[in-house]
């Protein structure tokens, strides 16, 4: 009775055999000439992840395991994409004739197989599901986190590299192309006040939320709780006030730290910072507790709390 | 018009586990009202989704009109679905709403109003059609649900449970109207429920589920007064049928069946003692729950249903009988229902 | 038990205003104090001759009106009008860039899928880490002679190495340099907001759209998008504000230059009303913010009221 239903046996198309048969080979391959040549380090780690991401594809595309195709296609996909732009914008402009040819073929035989993996026998076999929308939901998230995070790849990398790497006009920026070092960050430790402005921060963000909390829980409960015009009003004219920018603001407020003597000191950040915080945090909580069902409260308040031990 | 036939559907959610539609056959019959029963989680709309094109089925085939449609969008299938929560645009005015398929099939721009009016003068909601969804009383939205899926002509109308958003009463109002749609305009329908009551009343077969598996099809009448297993027998009634154990065997009986001894006049009957621990008066009837005394059933839980005209007293023991033609048995370990046979009860 | 308990919510209600009063005065106070104050204070400044330096007189504080006189001036500054022209024209261009692009990666981040955490975390870093860390960051990335972008274009052959374009140094592409740096801060914000939207709409729509015979662009654009009117509001409407009154990313990326280029109104402000000492004239620039947040705010209710109608 309990048994599971079985997969039913569906037809492998002998192409698709040969296909995952060729890239297992070459997976292997990779991984003799990998250990042959003894190639050690960075070359030497990427070469033997190649070898494992080829060898799960062939593993997946024999098993039949949907995510190993549309990755393939993807990786196809690209590839003439990639092939399309290199001989577009290099080889055809800087007249490498035999790049270029080469390029043609490559892009052929990637356009082959995205063909052959579309192919109608190929379908069957994976229950008919399209690798499209899948492969340009993928190309399309490559690039936008490529984009808006190589920024900070590139900080990064840019922290442990020499000055003279960095200054060199013709070394690859994403790569190190002489050995990492420690000594930037030994300026920042030893010759600035770093630690100092790191403690800052934290005391003030420390001191900030603590603040922030005791003015905006209880008054977005407050808010919340207060049935009636007054309280909508007070909240959106709360809300309001979140709009009202910093730079507008920071005029004014530099006389007021100023006449409070408190200029130079990390206590005018104190003062000032909630008036960006408490308001928004007002308008979140306030949603937050509107959503907790008054009932709650009246059990606890039946149960013999009072309103204020209810709240907590 | 078309029937739709599946052939060893089967659907699995979780590699190694057992599936929520296992190798279902069905084949509907031109122009019927076939209704999808079963409790929660019995696979039946699963079932319905695979055949609308909106879940990919794991193992067999789906056919509509003969035309085997596994890898057709739900689009190029030709039906039309109506769904729990009726799916309304709610930026759309009832005339667009209506008028949207059309719009996405590119169907001729002249021809729309048409249609739309014709549609909508079917259901009755002339008046609303510049109305937006939220403006509507839950048996309008119905009305707009079905006029949107009536519009483009399909092949088949699926229905997924679409008066369990409604309230008792209306419930029972728009039951009818789905009835008389239905009489006027004799697509196949299917149409899925967990209401058993629903499921009699509208069916004009009945395919009852549970756990993915098919128990069994058949028309109403014959879900009822002959289930193929303990599951179809319990399902079907309500209270459900009174099961009891007797040589291995399970015998059961529908409480309606179940009455005081003098009052069945059939002389091929089998008279019990019931004791009655609790009355319930219904105003229509009274229900009646107690054990059995005496003989192989001692200690047995059963129900009785009872029109007016008796009082009884909780805690007193009664002749009860049941006719023996309306014992139906079933095997204790396949729980399928097995020819009648004589057996002793003291 | 039933009466007893009316009586319990009676005493608890009638006590409830007195300790809610007490709940939101100290926050109510604060920023009557720090915002509100501060904001008249911005008011009188713009009309005064306040200065760094030279102390309000405030038992004498009619004495330092000046009227108008603040306000004609900075109209005559050509400084200004740049300013006031960028601030619009940085807010529209990078409010439809990155409404665009947030719902193109909203739409693809929609479904589950492996590795997904990792995509969104990656794709969040631009917001969550503090603005002057990736501004100088990309101060860096834009640099006339060290950039990243100009050495892959070498590279790429389509820039002459000796030559290599001034990223923040020309006009046109120091616009949209601070534009696109606008875009890169403000795209997972959307997104975030976008996919809530997404997710808020109900499941069976897009699929009775799907069996209604509709396709990927017309479900996306004649039902999600139209569905989402209010979310896509206040996204728009938070981005405006975000870019309009930012001061950090112009500041550390151009400071207004080349040539006044790329001032935007807080900028002008804090460099004319702090650095420059004038505190009347950097109110007077802070005033002409006002108009557009009002609208805003006023815009911004009506759409959260719709959405939460809705």
């Amino acid at each position: 009775m309990a048994t599971a239903a079985l997969a039913p046996r569906v037809k492998k198309p002998a192409g698709l055999k040969v296909l995952s048969a060729l890239i297992g080979l070459a997976a292997l391959w990779l991984l003799a000439q990998t250990l042959l040549h003894h190639v050690g380090g960075l070359p030497g780690v990427f070469s033997l992840l190649a070898v494992l991401v080829m060898g799960l594809l062939a593993f997946g595309l024999w098993k039949l395991h949907n995510g190993s195709r549309v990755f393939l296609f993807f990786l196809f996909v690209c590839d003439v994409i990639g092939c399309l732009l290199a001989l577009f914008l290099y080889a055809l402009r800087t007249s490498h004739y035999r790049l270029a040819v080469a390029l043609v073929i490559q892009m052929a035989i990637s356009a082959t197989l995205v063909w052959f993996l579309q192919s109608a026998a190929v379908k069957r076999a994976f229950a008919g599901r399209n690798p499209w929308p899948t492969t340009v939901k993928m190309l399309v998230l490559t690039v936008f986190t490529v984009l808006l995070a190589f920024p900070f790849y590139w900080m990064v990398i840019a922290t442990f590299k020499q000055n003279i790497d960095l200054y060199g006009m013709d070394n690859n920026p994403f790569i190190f192309n002489l050995p990492p070092t420690l000594d930037n960050l030994r300026l920042l430790f030893n010759q600035t006040r770093f630690l100092t402005w790191l403690a800052n921060t934290a005391i003030v963000g420390g001191i900030v939320v603590a603040i922030t909390l005791l003015l905006a829980v209880p008054a977005a409960y407050a808010l919340a709780r207060l049935t009636g015009r007054w309280g909508e009003r007070l909240g959106i004219g709360i809300f309001l006030t979140y709009l009202v920018p910093p730079t507008l603001l920071f005029i004014p407020l530099s006389r007021v730290v100023a006449t409070l003597g408190l200029q130079d000191t990390i206590w005018s950040l104190v003062l000032v910072y909630p008036s960006i915080t408490v308001p928004f945090s007002i308008w979140l909580l306030m949603g937050f507790f509107k959503s907790i069902p008054r009932e709650l409260e009246d059990a606890a308040m039946v149960d013999g709390l009072t309103r204020f031990g209810a709240f907590i | 018009m078309a029937v739709v036939e599946t052939r060893k559907l089967t659907k699995v959610f979780k590699e190694g586990e057992l599936g929520a539609v296992n190798e279902v056959d069905l084949e509907t019959r031109e122009g019927e009202f076939l209704v999808f029963l079963g409790p929660s989680g019995s696979g039946k709309t699963t079932l319905l989704r695979m055949i609308a094109g909106l879940e990919t089925p794991t193992a067999g085939e789906i056919l509509i009109g003969g035309k085997v449609v596994n890898d057709l969008t739900p689009r190029e299938r030709r039906i039309a679905m109506v769904f729990q929560s009726y799916a309304l645009y709610p930026h759309l005015t009832v005339y667009n709403n209506i008028a949207f398929p059309l719009k996405a099939q590119k169907v001729p721009r002249h021809t729309h109003k048409e249609k739309v009016e014709w549609a909508a003068s079917l259901l009755g909601i002339g008046g609303l059609l510049q109305r937006k969804p939220r403006e509507l009383s839950g048996g309008e939205r119905q009305r707009v649900a079905l006029a949107r899926a009536i519009v483009r002509e399909p092949s088949v109308f699926l229905l997924d449970e679409p008066l369990s958003n409604l309230d008792a009463k209306l419930r029972l109002s728009a039951r009818e109207e789905l009835e008389r749609f239905h009489r006027r305009v004799g697509t196949t329908t299917i149409y899925v429920t967990h209401d058993q009551v629903e499921a009699m009343a509208m069916g004009d077969r009945v395919m009852v589920l549970n756990k993915g598996v098919v128990r069994q099809i058949g028309t109403p009448k014959e879900v009822y007064d002959d289930p193929a297993d303990t599951f179809v027998a319990t399902f079907l009634g309500s209270p459900p049928m009174n099961l009891i154990e007797n040589d291995g065997i399970i015998v059961g009986f529908r409480p309606e069946h179940f009455r005081l001894a003098e009052d069945i006049r059939e002389s091929a009957k089998v008279i019990f003692k019931f004791r009655v621990e609790n009355v319930e008066y219904l105003g229509a009837e009274f229900i009646l729950s107690g054990v059995l005394v005496g003989g192989k059933a001692d200690g047995k839980k059963v129900i009785a249903r009872l029109l007016l005209g008796h009082d009884f007293e909780i805690g007193t023991t009664h002749d009860f009988a049941v006719g023996q033609h309306q014992l139906k048995f079933f095997d204790r370990s396949t729980e399928k229902k097995i020819p009648p046979r004589s057996l002793t009860w003291q | 038990m039933a009466v007893a308990a009316a009586k319990l919510k009676s005493v608890g209600a009638a006590r409830s205003p007195l300790l809610g009063f007490a709940m939101f005065t100290p926050a109510v106070l604060y920023i009557l104090l720090l915002i509100g104050a501060p904001f008249c204070l911005a008011i009188f400044y713009a009309f005064s001759d306040a200065r760094i330096g030279a102390p309000i007189d405030w038992a004498h504080f009619w004495r330092h009106f000046v009227g108008l006189e603040n306000f004609r001036s900075i109209l005559q500054s050509p400084s200004f009008r740049s300013a006031l022209k960028n601030s619009i024209i940085f807010t529209v261009a990078a409010q439809i860039i990155v409404m665009v692009c947030a719902n193109i990666l909203s739409i693809a981040l929609e479904k589950p899928f492996r590795g997904r955490g990792l995509v969104r975390f990656l794709i969040l870093l631009p917001w969550v880490a503090p603005v002057s860390l990736g501004t100088i960051g990309w101060k860096w990335i834009l640099d006339s002679i060290y950039s990243v972008i100009t050495w892959v274009l070498v590279w790429l052959g389509f820039v002459n190495k000796f030559s290599p374009p001034m990223w923040l140094g020309q006009e046109g592409l120091a616009i949209t340099s601070v534009i696109l740096v606008h875009c890169w801060r403000l795209i997972p914000f959307s997104t975030v907001i976008l996919l809530a939207g997404r997710s808020a709409i109900p499941k069976e729509i897009p699929e009775a759209a799907a069996i209604d015979g509709a396709g990927f662009w017309r479900t996306t654009f004649q039902i999600n998008l139209p569905i989402m009117t209010p979310i896509l509001g206040v996204a728009v409407l938070f981005g405006t504000i975000f870019t309009f009154t930012d001061l950090a990313v112009v500041n550390l990326l151009t400071n207004g230059g080349p040539y006044d280029s790329t001032q935007t109104l807080p900028n002008l402000a804090f460099t004319q009303g702090i650095q420059g000492s004038d505190l009347a004239a950097g109110a007077a620039i802070s005033v002409f913010l006002v108009p557009v947040l009002v609208a805003i705010a006023y815009l911004m209710l009506r759409v959260a009221h719709r959405a939460e109608v809705v």
